[in-house]
């Protein structure tokens, strides 16, 4: 469900800024589609897996070899078996697309317009997107794991889990943590069911008269955005009493959001849930720590995609893997490998046509590719964020060329 | 140079040339809120509390009353506090505790102290500078100019600083020969700010540059050449090519003058204090130190530079301006600089003169505005997470705590803030920014500040309540329907500045939240009901 107001929020924060009255950014209808946004944030090496150049003298590739997982070929060194367990598995709905254009050198304005296809400082990214068109009956769209997530203005829509999922600590009474000289839980006053009702009325009650005299359009918003908040926060509460968030250990799980996250979904908690991943991708230093990272990350994302095959939600979810920038073809003095302004990025889902989008060039550099064949051509196009995102908001029911007018769908990513 | 003691404290308050009268504030011609309604905004913003009654029944016999109290809040150890956060914010030194940058571990003389408290003082090191030049009426170009530090016996450990202080917070000065220029020598703002060898001080460069002028070499559009070439040891790009040239050309100079400081700090390895984050000579292969085209010997120059530069004066204005209008300094329009920027500098950099023009303005009053040259004006400015602690400090006297067991090698983690810690509370729930990742802060409502907010009213409505007849509640336990309405007014007026009769629709409001808890056959639960909503209230939220 998508209410006007958002509808009128979503058409002025889409990256081209169109103004919807009545249209709604949706296409699908029903349930949608649910997406789930991990970012690897840090910036990593695209050689690693997704493109490496073992024929370039030019560019520093990992020791390894090329492996074939269907339509996929993808780089398998000793130190990534979880990855390679993983397209054993998952290869056949996975699609790859490399040299991404990230259009700076810095992480956050990168992460911006990876995540947004924008660099403007309000853009909503894709799962809030998502979030906003179909998952308005969930309690809270969109749930964030991590800071890089970009919600806008659909604000009233989305909340934190926690790095340490406290979102459980302010949910569910019982899990408060304890205060100073005690170990149990402190809630603080927990009202009677009666006098919660009452103290809800009175908040609504005193939004609505505050309401009416608010002199500006954002002043109504702020407002209008509280009273959904104060609906939403009460569902929260009512869904965490058995659901999930009952069942969260606070101070364990730091390290992982990916059973969580399926509950979320399943539980129909969330329509969209962003992850950022806990490794330091930075790698200045020791580049070789890329490959532990991408086998850490994909054993969780294996983790993620096995929950959802349980569950029944692989035909719902799209899963779309990101890092905000790649590293640059060759080591440094440290053995690193500095920022490098193009990037790849991971695709699955039960419609993605499995395959690599070839954006880069022997040497690691971007070369035009053909969108509808995925494959380097002249005519085609260099790519920019916006054509991932537009990929993406095709597949998961939204109006890409509304969405991202600047973007175009790289047709070869769909089934 | 080290200031000697006696004399820095003689010169507080002495301006060495008479300064010009203050101009009146500016108006914008917007309807305003009442008086008292502004007089919350103002305590609020200014201080994280709401004003006493008195002050209330001043402002409403003689609204001129107002300013007075504004100067009583400007003088206040609560304003102190907030000059604090307000740096936190814009050096993003204010992160969580626990994790790199931060996780300087609880060890040697320090061994004592719980992790999240120790880093949680390495941090305020900067906010304390700020805090000392702005109350204390210097002029704001010692952010940049001073020759003393503020320290505490924490930090004064931590960093091996000249500290003869009681172990409480006063002026301390580097031993180690860096040159006097405030944050532009404080080792904990490069300690968040690290460079690495190949990055060549630009993330400093670029942080300082955004920071102190407002100058965001990172929001500008970059078309990166496909046939860039940024690797090493064939990186002429960076003179070469007009793309890059146009920042780096000026950002790589700037960078130059950080290189005397300690490239990287990896808090989590320090096994003894203090920790070396001077080095005194800058790193191979920076580039002339430059401001923008013109050369210097070092930080004292770059902060004489900066201090002298207008763009200082004029991002300070756009900072203090967001602070208390509720508004991300980029979307600030360039004609507020000029309302302001010309006393500003006429002052000699007084802060507290600035914010007293801007706060007793039409516009920090406005009630909001339709006019679209008025956008920027907000009448709803929302609060943050350290806002909701200063207010459950001030209404119920506690702390909102708790007490973490655990030890990951740095220390037992200890006593927790839980509404502004990052790691564990609420921070990020409740819309603040993490000084990391997320530098934003949430301008409207969302579900889980909604949730921390019930939270903090949750814990303040029992701890009120249970002590009737004191602080907040002046009503005793048996008090007839008639006084509780006149507790109700008053609290209305307390929380919100707004007046009411007894037998007013929004009393009336208050009397049946008070019956849905009991009434006063209960009235501890009733006055917990009571201020469990009250405490909740958009108008909490927003000021």
């Amino acid at each position: 469900m998508i209410t006007r107001r958002n509808a009128l929020k979503l058409g002025a924060l889409t990256t081209g800024g169109l103004a919807l009255s009545s249209l709604s950014i949706a296409r699908a209808t029903g349930d949608g589609t649910r997406l789930v946004v991990v970012f690897a944030s840090g910036g990593w090496d695209t050689t690693t897996l997704f493109d490496p150049k073992p024929d370039s003298n030019d560019v520093d590739t990992a020791d390894g070899d090329w492996a074939s997982y269907g339509a996929l070929d993808l780089w398998r060194t000793d130190g990534t078996p979880a990855a390679h367990d993983f397209f054993t598995r998952w290869g056949s709905m996975a699609a790859v697309v490399n040299g991404i254009a990230t259009e700076s050198l810095v992480h956050e304005e990168c992460g911006k317009r990876v995540l947004t296809g924008s660099n403007r400082g309000g853009a909503p990214d894709i799962a809030a997107l998502v979030a906003a068109a179909h998952g308005g009956d969930c309690p809270l769209p969109y749930l964030v794991r991590g800071a890089s997530a970009r919600t806008g203005t659909v604000e009233a829509l989305s909340g934190q889990l926690g790095w340490t999922n406290q979102l459980s600590a302010v949910a569910v009474p019982d899990l408060h943590y304890p205060a100073v000289g005690s170990t149990e839980a402190n809630p603080g006053f927990q009202p009677r069911p009666d006098e919660d009702v009452a103290v809800r009325a009175y908040l609504e009650a005193s939004a609505a008269r505050l309401s009416g005299r608010a002199a500006s359009i954002p002043d109504s918003e702020r407002l209008a955005d509280y009273l959904e908040s104060l609906d939403r926060s009460h569902a929260i509460r009512d869904a965490a009493q058995t659901g999930f968030l009952s069942d969260i250990d606070l101070v364990q799980n730091i390290e992982e959001p990916w059973p969580h996250t399926v509950a979320a979904l399943a539980e129909g908690f969330s329509q969209c849930v962003f992850i950022e991943d806990d490794g330091y991708w930075d790698t200045h230093f020791q580049n070789a720590d890329q490959v532990g990272l991408h086998n850490t990350l994909f054993g969780g994302l294996d983790t993620l995609m096995r929950g959802l095959e349980d569950e029944g939600l692989l035909d719902e979810t799209v899963v779309l893997v990101l890092s905000e920038m790649g590293r640059t073809p060759v080591l440094n003095a440290g053995q690193g490998k500095d920022h490098w302004p193009f990037t790849s990025a991971l695709v699955l889902g039960t419609d993605v046509r499995s395959g690599v989008v070839q954006g880069t060039d022997g040497d690691l550099r971007p070369t035009a590719v053909d969108l509808s064949t995925g494959r380097p051509g002249a005519g085609g196009r260099l790519l920019h964020t916006s054509d991932v995102l537009a990929t993406v908001a095709e597949l998961t029911g939204l109006d890409a060329a509304t969405a991202y007018p600047q973007g175009e769908v790289i047709d070869a990513l769909l089934g | 140079m080290r200031l000697p003691l006696l004399l820095a404290v003689l010169l507080v308050g002495c301006p060495t040339q008479p300064l010009p009268p203050e101009v009146a504030p500016p108006t914008i011609g917007v309807e305003t809120l009442s008086v008292e309604q502004t007089l919350v905004r103002a305590s609020v913003l200014l201080r994280g509390v709401r004003p006493s009654l008195d002050e209330f029944d001043a402002v409403a016999v003689d609204p001129a009353a107002l300013e007075g109290i504004v100067e009583t809040y400007l003088d206040s150890s609560e304003f102190g506090a907030a000059v604090r956060r307000w740096h936190g914010e814009w050096l993003l030194t204010d992160t969580w505790k626990d994790f790199y940058p931060a996780g300087f571990p609880s060890i040697g003389q320090l061994a004592d102290l719980g992790n999240i408290d120790l880093n949680r003082q390495v941090q305020e090191g900067p906010g304390r500078l700020a805090e000392f030049v702005v109350r204390n009426d210097r002029s704001y170009s010692e952010l940049v100019l001073a020759d003393y530090t503020i320290a505490n016996r924490t930090t004064s450990t931590v960093w091996g600083l000249l500290y003869e202080g009681d172990g409480g917070w006063s002026q301390a000065w580097f031993g180690d020969g860096r040159p006097a220029a405030g944050i532009l020598v404080d080792p904990w703002v490069f300690t968040r700010f690290a460079s690495t060898d190949t990055n060549l001080q630009r993330e400093r460069a670029s942080k300082l540059a955004r920071s102190l002028l407002c100058h965001d070499y990172l929001s500008r559009e970059v078309r990166v050449p496909a046939d860039v070439d940024i690797t090493e040891g064939g990186a002429n790009s960076l003179t070469e090519n007009a793309v890059c040239v146009s920042c780096h050309s000026t950002l790589d100079e700037l960078g130059a003058f950080f290189g005397p400081h300690v490239s990287i700090i990896y808090p989590e390895a320090t096994w003894e204090y203090p920790v070396q984050s001077w080095a005194g000579v800058a790193q191979p292969g920076l580039p002339t130190p430059s401001f923008y085209g013109t050369p210097g010997p070092g930080l004292r120059s770059l902060g004489e530079m900066i201090a002298e530069d207008p763009r200082f004066a004029r991002c300070s204005v756009r900072r203090f301006y967001g602070q208390l209008m509720g508004i991300d300094e980029p979307e600030i329009p360039d004609e507020v600089e000029d309302r302001y920027v010309g006393d500003f500098m006429d002052s000699g950099l007084l802060v507290k003169r600035l914010l007293k023009r801007m706060v007793l303005s039409d516009e920090f009053a406005a009630l909001g505005s339709d006019d679209p040259n008025l956008e920027h004006v907000s009448g709803l400015r929302r609060i943050k997470p350290w806002h909701m602690s200063r207010m459950l400090r001030d209404l119920a006297g506690m702390e909102w705590e708790t007490d973490l067991d655990e030890d990951w090698g740095l220390g037992r983690l200890g006593e927790t803030p839980l509404i502004d810690d990052v790691t564990w509370g609420f921070r990020d729930l409740a819309g603040g920014s993490d000084g990391f990742f997320r530098f934003e802060q949430k301008r409207t409502a969302n579900p889980t500040t909604l949730l921390v907010l019930r939270g903090v009213a949750a814990q303040a409505a029992l701890r009120i309540a249970a002590n009737l007849g004191e602080g907040l509640l002046t009503v005793s336990a048996d008090a007839d329907e008639a006084a509780v309405r006149q507790q109700l007014v008053d609290l209305h007026l307390r929380l919100y500045g707004e007046r009411w009769a007894t037998d007013d629709a929004a009393i009336d409001a208050g009397w049946t939240l008070f019956e849905a808890g009991g009434g006063a056959g209960d009235a501890e639960n009733a006055w917990t009901v009571v201020l469990f909503a009250l405490l909740q209230d958009p108008r909490i939220l927003y000021v």
